[in-house]
């Protein structure tokens, strides 16, 4: 992609003092600088991707003396990547100072306090090379937030071993963190020239804010271990923790939490077997807490700076939720460790068991209450999965090593209850939905039977049939979850060479391509570039295609017809390196020196028809799943490099 | 070593009190309900709040848009698909601008049942200002429930504040036609009351002539053509507002023009208006001006230029122009309006050659440079009537009205080849109906 770069600067000081044999100080100091030149609006209609793809072709970019061109519909692409700034620095440091105190040999205080300070300053100019600079004499912004993040932490320790058999460790300990976060943001456009791309040159400041926000946490923890030979494992988990996002009422949340291992090769009876090398059997149970939810949720509150006419303005922004709570998801865990042929082959399989009470959800209200919905415990929901992991080093010599590991995951999810049992629908450009009974995100919407032959339209499943196409007829079409997912990967090394190869796949999952909404279209007067396949589209009575006519009634509809098959096989990694012969190096006082070429995504195998299937353009929300709108795709590096050690 | 052990222990208690440290402020922009309006400063911020509420994009952009996009006036030639729908006059429940409108007129609502809900508890407000303020909350709600009736039908009433999300309080049904303009109404005159001769504001808060010129505008639409000519003339003579020579100047983003009777806004230091860049052929153009509304302005009808644009045959509405700060206003009614109300009310309470309807109607056409109609061109009712229609598409294009003028005088069906009656009527977004289980809370026929 034209117009992207990034450069990195970090440092890193530990001190550790040994004040006497009791008291130990110990300073960690870490500090990091980057800067990061992006191109404006990923994700957006504004950005590069999005008019590349959508501008028609007959729109060119520069004209005879070499000035950018913009015409129709979309911007140039080329103008916006390569003349606009968008620079994001970054600083982050992070600072500890800790000491443990060993009151008894047995027994040992710790406490640590230390702050996370990072710092994001964006700065943005649209000059007016650009479509939208130029309708504003230029467009520049700056913005700042600030997170700092105070810690600390006290743990009492308690260790003993008794009869080289029995090994207790018993501890207790409070943590506390308060994270307080800081922005402000400004906009001004009308520039006197291109080359004054700071706010401070503006003519006009459209906006400028800033606010900030504060959240803590505060835990109440122990933890009880015990280990006979090393063959039996038993550890008990307590903990209370308290957020001041969860209502004063519920504000503390009890965690309890145990597990048991068990090392069944040390047994007696398994000494007489000579199959497995190793093997280990793993039960769990534990409970565990999710407050993320916005803050101060709980609260009725007005919000501000809905102003009018140069006059301040408040708004009631929020209605009260005394009731929230915790969302608690209750863990069940059985796994098996097993090693083979001498320690050459290891196999690890776990099965779980999860389930989410109280989740924590935005429940949308009706419209007519004035609010668009408020933070509730609305339901259950349950995970159930298998995880299967094998290693094996095939083999093992001093001059070659060579070994393959794989593993395969299935998750399967599925909403129990929702409150009143209300599914919440139409979430995002994808139509995501939330539904009891279904997994999460689930793609809820009209189903394309396909293309009528005789009209060229694209026919849907009446559900009710009540020969009309109406929103009571969506049904659930798809599901972003995969069927499972893994990978598979290699390393062998012969002679100073390594090669390395890393892959990943996905099974199962549907994806809903947005951009082929836009098109595929193929609506008339629309100003969409329009993708190959309409080539195919129907033309006349009995041409039998999936491709729709041009104008067609359900062409620019959120349907089936826009969801693929998402699965795919993609080679994430390969690496080759060569390490020089120590004999050789020695001699110009070097310890190592290695040389390598390495490709990410160098192949991906899919039948989805977009740019990549492993992306979504909503980053990590777990409602908002598998929809590609005209996301960036991962992309394709290599990289060559080497390794110089003195 | 002693002291040593005894911090430990300290420390070790300290945290253990820890608990308020977990009362945070709420975030910094934010301020707890029971505190916000507790005197004279908070009531002022929280009307401003109201207002502010009517900047919705859905309510100076979308509703605008619609209201000229599912008539003859603009078509839909852009990206937005549910513009499209629109546009052919059979959008989904689940139209994103079928349910932002929906959504943002009842957002006002309640910001404005929040204050008229708390007007008698707050500390030095005097009775005027306290009258005035229950005015323009009822003003506002009025235009609020006016808007939603005319697109959606009858709609569910809500007179009071929502406090919280329990079923009793969320669930609520649909009220009639006819029992949603009653409540405007009543609104509306209780108003008028509380603002008898208070006379005229800055026309850009809801002032008295604003309230009369809405009771003429609701008249016009129940048909009660005496009321109607009554408030609409009350507008025209006792307020000193003229038809202004310059008709482009109505459209100034940065001077109010003395035709304005009451506007939304914007300046450029606050939220933004983008129109101009959904409708102008030099922004993003998503709806585009119709050949037909090109047509229908003569050559010298200074009219022509400032509301339909021609880019090479792009045509496009012409009247919000702000691209570069995005302050155009929304104009919700001006005094050309009331002309053209008292010439069809005049008209609707009988035909007569010599009535004062030609002369409200040739005001405005005189304004245009447009030669008066006479009563040989306009020769009955039924031709004075056209004739005034006509002139209300090219006076009033882009301003909210043309769908809700070709509805009200039954002219859509035929006008925009619309076959089934049941289109008429916008559906109840899905959402409301997916969240709100009242059993009145029924979806509109064909949706």
């Amino acid at each position: 992609m034209i117009g992207t770069d990034y450069r990195r600067y970090s440092g890193r000081l530990n001190l550790d003092h040994k004040v006497n044999d009791r008291l130990n100080i110990d300073t960690r100091l870490s500090i990091s600088f980057s800067e990061n030149n992006r191109v404006p609006g990923d994700q957006s209609i504004n950005g590069v991707l999005p008019n590349a793809i959508s501008k028609p072709p007959i729109h060119p970019i520069y004209d005879e003396n070499g000035n950018f061109v913009e015409q129709g519909f979309w911007d140039n692409p080329v103008a916006n990547g390569t003349e606009a700034d968008n620079v994001a620095q970054s600083f982050r440091t992070l600072f500890n100072v800790g000491w443990d105190y060993r009151i008894a040999d047995n027994l040992k205080f710790r406490n640590q306090v230390g702050v996370d300070y990072s710092h994001l300053m964006e700065r943005r100019y649209e000059p007016t090379t650009t479509r939208r600079g130029a309708q504003s004499g230029g467009i520049g912004i700056n913005a700042n937030s600030r997170v700092t993040k105070f810690i600390q932490n006290s743990t009492l320790e308690y260790n003993k071993y008794i009869n080289d058999q029995h090994d207790i460790t018993a501890l207790v300990g409070s943590s506390f963190e308060l994270i307080s976060d800081r922005f402000d943001f400004m906009r001004g456009n009308n520039f006197p020239s291109n080359d004054l791309r700071y706010v401070a040159s503006a003519g006009n400041i459209e906006t400028a804010s800033a606010s900030g926000s504060e959240y803590a946490i505060n835990s109440y923890f122990g933890r009880f271990m015990y280990s006979f030979e090393d063959k039996y494992i038993l550890t008990f988990n307590l903990r209370a923790d308290g957020s001041s996002n969860i209502a004063p009422d519920n504000r503390y949340q009890l965690l309890p939490g145990v597990s048991v291992g068990w090392r069944l090769i040390e047994e007696g009876f398994m000494q007489s077997q000579s199959i497995f090398n190793d093997l280990k059997l793993r039960l769990g149970y534990g409970k565990l807490g999710n407050d993320k939810i916005g803050r101060g949720r709980f609260l009725a509150l007005y919000g501000s700076g809905n102003n009018y006419f140069g006059s301040p303005g408040i708004i009631p922004s929020q209605i009260p939720n005394p009731n929230l709570k915790w969302e608690v998801t209750t863990n069940y865990n059985a796994g098996l460790d097993m090693a083979f042929l001498g320690g050459k082959i290891n196999f690890t399989t776990d099965a779980y068991y999860n389930i989410t009470t109280d989740l924590l959800q935005f429940r949308p209200l009706p419209g007519t209450s004035g609010y668009a919905g408020y933070d509730e415990n609305i339901g259950e929901m349950e995970n159930r999965g298998l995880e299967f992991a094998l290693k094996a080093n095939i083999i093992s010599s001093d001059d070659l090593q060579w070994s393959v590991s794989g593993n395969l995951s299935m998750n399967r999810n599925k909403i129990l209850s929702l409150y009143n049992g209300q599914p919440i629908t139409n979430i995002g450009r994808g139509s995501n939905a939330v539904i009891e009974g279904e997994p999460l995100g689930v793609f809820y919407m009209f189903e394309s039977l396909g293309v009528d032959p005789s009209t060229g339209e694209l026919v849907m499943d009446d559900v009710n049939s009540d020969g009309d196409i109406t929103d009571a007829d969506r049904q659930l079409v798809g599901d972003p979850n995969p069927d499972f997912t893994g990978g598979i990967s290699t390393n062998l090394n012969v002679k100073g060479f390594d090669l390395s190869i890393v892959s990943q796949f996905s099974y199962g999952n549907d994806i809903f391509n947005g951009t082929r909404q836009y098109t595929e279209n193929m609506t008339l007067g629309s100003n969409d570039n329009q993708s190959t396949r309409i080539m195919r589209r129907w033309r006349e009575p009995g041409d039998l295609t999936n491709v729709p006519k041009i104008n067609g009634r359900f062409n620019n509809e959120i349907t089936s017809h826009y969801i693929e098959d998402g699965s795919f096989f993609r080679l994430r990694n390969i690496t080759l390196g060569y390490t020089l012969p120590t004999d050789f190096i020695s001699k110009y006082k070097l310890t190592k020196v290695r040389v390598y070429a390495s490709a990410q995504n160098l192949l991906t195998l899919t039948a989805y028809s977009g740019m990549d299937p492993d992306v979504n353009y909503s980053g990590s929300d777990a409602t908002r799943k598998g929809t590609d709108f005209f996301t960036f795709p991962v992309p394709r590096m290599y990289t060559a490099g080497i390794n110089i050690s003195f | 070593m002693k002291n040593l052990t005894n911090i430990v222990i300290y420390s070790f208690i300290i945290s253990l009190f820890s608990c308020e440290i977990l009362d945070v402020e709420p975030p910094f922009d934010r301020v707890l309900a029971e505190n916000a309006i507790s005197d004279k400063r908070g009531l002022d911020a929280a009307i401003n709040g109201v207002y502010d509420g009517m900047q919705s994009g859905a309510i100076v952009l979308d509703y605008l848009v619609i209201s000229d996009l599912a008539a003859d006036n603009l078509e839909a030639v852009g990206s937005k698909i549910d513009y499209i729908t629109i546009n052919n006059n059979d959008p989904f429940s689940t139209n994103i601008y079928v349910e932002a409108v929906w959504n943002a007129h009842y957002d006002v609502i309640n910001r404005a049942n929040n204050i008229l809900g708390n007007i008698g508890t707050i500390e030095g407000v005097s009775e005027a200002e306290a009258n005035r303020a229950e005015a323009e909350m009822r003003t506002i709600r009025a235009i609020c429930y006016f808007n939603l009736v005319r697109m959606y039908g009858g709609v569910p009433l809500r007179e009071t504040a929502v406090s919280g999300a329990s079923e009793q309080e969320i669930f609520i049904g649909r009220a009639s036609e006819t029992d949603t303009y009653a409540f405007i109404q009543n609104d509306l005159e209780v108003s008028e009351n509380l603002l008898e001769a208070a006379g005229r504001g800055n026309s850009v808060r809801i002032d008295e002539p604003t309230v009369k010129a809405l009771l003429a505008r609701l008249h016009l639409y129940r048909q009660n053509w005496t009321d109607a000519e009554a408030y609409a003339k009350s507008v025209i003579n006792e307020f000193g507002y003229e038809l202004v020579e310059d008709y482009s100047s109505i459209f100034d983003e940065t001077n109010i023009s003395n035709e304005i009777i009451f506007q939304i806004d914007f300046l450029n230091d606050d939220d933004v208006n983008t129109i101009a860049r959904w409708l102008l052929a030099s922004g993003r153009y998503e709806a585009a001006a119709t050949e037909d509304v090109y047509n229908i302005y003569d050559n010298q009808d200074l009219r022509a230029a400032v509301s339909v644009g021609n880019a090479g045959g792009d045509f496009f509405c012409n009247k919000y122009t702000g691209l570069q700060n995005d302050v155009d206003n929304l104009i919700v009614t001006r005094l050309s309006e009331m002309y053209l109300i008292a010439a069809e009310a005049i008209n609707e309470q009988g035909y007569d050659a010599n009535s004062e309807a030609f002369d409200f109607l040739n005001e405005v056409r005189d304004r245009a440079e447009l030669s008066g109609i006479t009563n040989l061109e306009a020769t009955d009712q039924a031709s004075l009537r056209e004739e005034i229609a006509l002139e209300r598409r090219k006076e009033l294009a882009f301003e909210g009205h043309r769908w809700h003028d070709l509805v009200r005088t039954n002219q859509a069906q035929t006008e925009l080849e619309i076959d089934n009656p049941n289109k008429l009527l916008f559906p109840i977004p899905q959402s409301e109906i997916d969240t709100n289980k009242h059993p009145e809370m029924t979806q509109n026929d064909d949706y």
